[in-house]
């Protein structure tokens, strides 16, 4: 328990720490303060917004009402709550009319259902399109393929391959559907490959695209946002109503005192009330002309009697003046709310078509189930054979069959899934039967946190995975029954224009049915999630991944370091390491408008053999990579590249294997004897030792290209040759030559001639035939084939083979 | 009658030897060994006709530290013949894990790590309690090195690359185990597609086994790679029916036409219209199109500047012009005479006698 707290702790100040470091980035206004910007909460709007309505529904223009509702327009503003959102809407809507004083929420409720009852186009029947475009079926394409391939060493000899892609929409919720069958003759078995995997996503983008039509349609945005109105000039006509009836109000008081209410009424413009603090309106009113008024004694609480009837006068004045100002001042400032209008029309108008706002509206505006309102949230949806998980996290890299979902909401992130994995259904793996691993796990996992987990975020994840006796085909049919759990703490800070750092703590633990361990005699099935902080840092992985480029210098850069326990274990992420430091350097600029780019790449990976002794397997590789521009149609380039890998041990080193590469190549393009042709040469020196056989090899590969009127004629040519002799893999020559041309003026052809010699294990010479026509519009058909004769095979020769065919066809609806 | 005695005492004595070697095991550590899960592949050899229900303990221990795991099945069946474990039975196991770090180890991630062990089958009666008899039991000697892992090297990950028939480069799996091979995928990988998924939704391009050396050669036979597109590739190392290792996924894209020439399809306007017009805007070529009503003859043509007047330009392209519309393209890029955002001044002498003047800034083509 201890150990927990503790370790949740530490969890806990590494995500205070990374918090602590991003930095406030947002430059747009956020959808919260605009929505709190908008002049919708300022009174002064409504004004000019009701008296519209209560011209359009009463058909003639009508005198301002203040801010109050005709009894014609709310019968029309009723029906049409009710007709959208129901009932219980309208009661709520109603009750908010009924209270006064309503409160914030409810005030913001009914002036978005005004606004919107403001901005709808004519009498649109909004239910009525809604479940007119609610189902519809759109057929995307298909395509198949086919093919046989007799090389000795090819894992499947035959196979096809069919595809289905379709759009479904069940009650206006877009959804994909995608088939893909493999199925095939294994090398083994000719019933071997009979992969039939489909999957269900829902189409985010179609969704809000769709939806947001019917926004389009049923409403007029602007009119939403209430751009058509002038705040500027609503606010002045709002203020200038104020002042007239602060002067009747003292016309009343003053009625006798004709030339004192001219040079009251004359003290300030509207405008001036708008824009003067209430400091500046009272020395206006300290000079008010034949008044001469006394500071002290305008501001004085001494009754009026007492008080010279100007000075009263004008102290009354001047508190009607402020107490107009105290209201223009309320909620928004008044000078702020016009200020910020060309902000707000501008972010408005920007963010109409993001897609935060698009989905603001279609909550706002359209009358949406709980499903619909649901999947306004989801970013991902998917059910059937499904890859999951993304970078940074938990799940990583995963194919499973099962169900997955993202969300997010006001930058709050969600991801959950279960399925069950098998690797024993991969094509890579038709014909293995066995597996020292456990091939199969049944798992949930679930992250969330705040942020998408494409940009900054910091998330917090769990997986838990039992393993699993499937009862068909699988790779280790015993496995000892254990579940897995993982918790996983991850970050992404966004350092602005200097890139982005990830960070990830992830702990595994394992826990057998009936085990024990040491001196306990009780065998016990303990759930992993319980003792999750066993065996601390053996299990544990921590990664830190810095990406980032330097615009000015043209470079980009990333930098990477990992450590992962001997003892992590993760099934939700097939591939991750164990036992392992990882550190690496990843480095690109480029000089002169590109014509020039160096990189360099380092990766260094130590693998911890022994839970006892530092013996370890030491990785590195390095590459170094130019490309020069020479000109605009001829460039060179240049890679050296080492790789080697040695066993240490507290005995002895281990020398491994050692791949050392020199390499340069060109590319031109240009004419030779008249004829535009492009050639790309590549010549290599490569030594390469898995000890004891020591290898030193040429290569070279020469590519050429003639266009010859409306016909290309290719040749191709690559050798490979062991200096040393020992034919670790060399002596390979295989020349290919194509000719490219049109028959019947759709049939779009390539012939060509093909030899091969791999020295004292194959030689072979054949053709080369591909056909590809569009037979009906959108319906494509594509034939390869090549076959050779073999003049010399031996039974090495598994890489080789002198059939080859392949039938495609697609039919592709856009 | 001796010999009939002999006889039957070599009968008796063999009968015996046959009792005592009941049962045995195939067990192969280098491979086994490895993981807690491997252990269960061996196979036992039964003779006892009509089968006999047995117990089967599975004791590993490591030199330097001593009990490792000891795994206790459920009583089954062992059927004359050698015998895989039935399915399912080990979900029903004891398992008794030591007290040490290779144990710790070992019960975490379910790997064997660095030690010299010794594995012990165990084969006993079922159903006559804790003291039944041993029918057999034998014991494996491994000194074991975990596999290293099994990287990719070439094409590096996210590389992009010009050779549409790109030869694979891997590090082998170490150490090396006889009889270990390499088997390599190729797929495409489509926009916005997840890798696991690409791996196996698509159709494969290269699905090779049998690969002796930790690199192939793209197959001669297989349709060479597209420009543009993108692929992943990932390696995995068996043993017969056996899946050793698996390797990341990495991906590449074949991206050559970066580098050689790349013209978007601008229109040919006529130099009529052209000389009439302002100023032309040529981004590194002069696109025009010109009639001749005369016979093929080459186009002559000068260029001079306007902004630097002192500027001569040479070595301009020579152009041949065929009867009819001709669609005229010179390639001023490489021409070290043109600066970026200059005006320049071309004049042509058309067969017919014809002159046409045409002012243009020359604008580098930005990359």
């Amino acid at each position: 328990m201890k150990s927990l707290c503790s370790a949740l702790l530490l969890m806990l100040m590494l995500r205070a720490t990374l918090l602590a470091q991003s930095p406030a980035d947002k430059k747009d206004i956020p959808p919260k303060q605009l929505r709190a910007a908008l002049p919708a909460s300022a009174p002064l709007l409504q004004g000019p917004m009701i008296n519209a309505i209560n011209n359009r529904a009463s058909g003639a223009a009508v005198k301002d009402m203040g801010p109050a509702l005709l009894p014609v327009a709310k019968q029309d503003f009723y029906a049409y709550v009710k007709q959208l959102y129901g009932d219980k809407q309208l009661q709520q809507v109603q009750k908010g009319f009924g209270l006064l004083k309503d409160t914030a929420r409810i005030g913001r409720y009914l002036d978005e259902k005004l606004r919107g009852f403001y901005a709808l186009k004519g009498n649109t029947d909004i239910t009525g399109f809604l479940k007119a475009g609610a189902y519809s079926n759109r057929f995307k394409g298909a395509a198949a393929e086919a093919f046989t391939d007799n090389a000795a060493g090819a894992l499947m000899p035959a196979g096809i391959n069919a595809r289905i892609q379709d759009d479904v929409t069940l009650g206006n919720i877009p959804v994909n559907l995608q088939f893909s069958h493999i199925a095939g003759q294994s090398f083994i078995d000719r019933g071997a490959l009979n992969n039939a995997l489909g999957k269900v996503s829902f189409d985010k983008e179609t969704y809000i695209e769709r939806m947001n039509q019917y926004v389009n349609k049923a409403f007029d945005l602007n009119k939403y946002f209430l751009q058509d109105i002038d705040v500027r000039a609503a606010f002045k006509d709002y203020a200038d109503k104020k002042l007239e009836k602060a002067r009747e109000d003292m016309s009343r008081l003053a009625a006798d005192k004709g030339q004192q209410l001219t040079a009251l009424s004359s003290l300030l413009s509207s405008d001036q009330l708008i824009y003067l603090d209430s400091n500046q309106i009272k020395n206006l009113v300290l000079d008010i002309p034949g008044f001469e008024v006394e500071e002290a004694r305008l501001l004085s609480n001494l009754p009026d009697s007492v008080l010279a009837p100007k000075t009263a006068t004008a102290r009354r004045y001047l508190h009607k003046l402020w107490e107009l100002k105290s209201i223009l001042s309320k909620g928004l400032a008044a000078q702020q709310t016009l200020a910020t209008q060309t902000v707000v029309e501008n972010s408005i108008r920007k963010g109409l078509n993001s897609n935060d706002s698009k989905v603001r509206n279609i909550k706002e505006l359209l009358p949406l189930n709980f499903l619909q309102r649901l999947l306004l949230q989801a970013k991902s949806l998917q059910a059937g054979k499904i890859a999951a998980g993304e970078k940074g996290g938990a799940v990583k890299d995963l194919f499973m069959s099962g169900a997955a979902g993202s969300f997010l909401n006001n930058d709050k992130f969600m991801m959950l899934g279960a399925g069950v994995r098998n690797d024993a259904g991969d094509i890579k793996n038709v014909g293995l039967n066995e597996g020292v691993d456990p091939s199969s796990f049944s798992m949930q996992f679930l992250q969330l946190g705040k942020g998408d987990v494409s940009g900054p975020h910091s998330h917090v994840g769990i997986v838990n995975a039992n393993s699993r006796m499937a009862s068909g085909h699988q790779l280790n049919p015993n496995t000892l029954a254990r579940n897995v759990f993982v918790g996983t703490v991850s970050e992404q800070v966004s350092l602005g224009e200097y890139g982005t750092i990830a960070a990830e703590i992830s702990k595994s633990n394992s826990e057998y049915r009936n085990a024990a361990t040491g001196n306990d005699y009780a065998l016990t099935s303990k759930a992993a999630a319980f003792t999750l902080f066993n065996d601390f840092w053996q299990t544990i992985s921590v990664g830190l991944d810095y990406t980032g480029t330097v615009k000015s210098l043209d470079l980009s850069q990333r930098a990477y370091i990992s450590y992962s326990g001997l003892g992590y274990s993760n099934p939700a992420a097939p591939g991750s390491a164990r036992g392992t430091v990882r550190y690496g350097l990843n480095l690109r600029r480029s000089w002169n408008k590109r014509r020039v780019t160096v990189g360099f790449r380092a990766d260094l990976q130590d693998m911890r053999m022994s839970a006892l002794t530092n013996s370890r397997w030491k990785n590195s590789a390095y590459t170094i990579d130019a490309r020069v521009k020479v000109k605009k149609n001829f460039s060179l380039s240049t890679r050296i590249g080492q790789s080697v890998m040695k066993g240490i041990s507290d005995k002895m080193d281990q020398p491994g294997y050692v791949n050392r590469h020199v390499s340069l190549s060109s590319q031109y393009s240009g004419k030779l004897w008249s004829l535009p042709q492009s050639n790309n040469v590549t010549f290599s020196l490569q030594q390469m030792d898995i000890l004891p056989v020591r290898s030193l090899l040429v290569n070279l590969n020469v590519n050429q290209s003639f266009i010859i009127n409306t016909n290309m004629l290719t040749v191709s040519m690559m050798y490979n040759k062991d200096v040393k002799g020992q034919a670790l893999y060399g002596d390979l020559l295989t020349a290919e030559t194509g000719w490219s041309y049109t028959v019947l003026k759709k049939l779009a052809c390539t012939s060509g001639i093909t030899y091969l010699n791999n020295k004292a294990v194959v030689e072979q010479a054949g053709i080369k035939q591909s056909i590809g026509t569009e037979l009906l519009p959108r319906l494509n058909v594509n034939l390869y084939l090549d076959c050779r004769k073999n003049i010399v095979n031996t039974t090495q020769n598994y890489l080789f083979g002198n059939f080859s065919t392949q039938l495609m066809i697609h039919y592709l609806l856009n | 009658m001796r010999k009939f005695c002999i006889g039957l005492l070599l009968m008796i004595l063999l009968g015996q030897l046959q009792a005592k070697a009941q049962v045995s095991f195939a067990f192969m550590p280098e491979v086994q060994g490895r993981t807690l899960d491997g252990l269960l592949q061996v196979r036992v050899g039964g003779q006892a006709a009509g089968g006999q229900d047995v117990v089967l303990t599975i004791t590993v221990t490591a030199k330097p530290v001593g009990a490792v795991v000891s795994i206790k099945t459920p009583a089954f069946r062992l059927m004359p013949g050698l015998n895989a474990l039935p399915p399912g039975l080990l979900s029903g196991a004891d398992i008794r894990f030591g007290n040490n770090r290779i144990a710790d180890m070992c019960r975490q991630s379910g790997y064997f790590t660095e030690a010299e062990y010794e594995y012990c089958f165990e084969i006993a009666d079922a159903g006559k309690g804790n003291s039944a008899p041993v029918l057999g039991e034998q014991c494996f000697d491994y000194m074991l090195q975990p596999f290293s892992p099994l990287i990719l090297a070439s094409p590096a990950d996210e590389d992009a690359i010009c050779d549409k028939r790109p030869t694979f480069f891997w590090q082998p799996l170490l150490p090396a185990v006889p009889g270990m091979q390499y088997r390599l995928i190729l797929s495409e990988l489509k926009p916005g597609q997840a890798k696991a998924e690409a791996l196996r939704y698509n159709m494969p391009l290269i699905n090779q086994q049998l690969i002796s050396m930790p690199m192939l050669f793209f197959p001669p036979a297989a349709r060479e790679l597209n420009e543009g597109k993108e692929y992943i590739w990932q390696v995995t190392a068996y043993r017969g029916d056996m899946l050793l290792a698996t390797s990341e996924m990495w991906t590449f894209r074949v991206n050559c036409a970066d580098s050689s020439e790349n013209r978007s399809a601008e229109s040919f306007r006529d130099i009529e219209d052209l000389a009439l017009g302002n100023f032309y805007l040529a981004k590194g070529t002069l696109r025009f199109a010109v009639r001749n009503t005369y016979g093929p003859a080459s186009l002559s043509y000068t260029i001079s500047g306007i902004t630097d007047p002192s500027v001569r330009i040479r070595k301009l392209p020579a152009v041949r012009l065929k009867h009819g519309s001709n669609h005229i393209l010179i390639d001023l890029s490489d021409n070290r005479g043109f600066k970026d955002g200059h005006y320049y001044q071309l004049e042509l002498k058309l067969p017919d006698g014809g002159e046409r003047k045409l002012r243009f800034i020359y604008k580098q083509e930005t990359e």
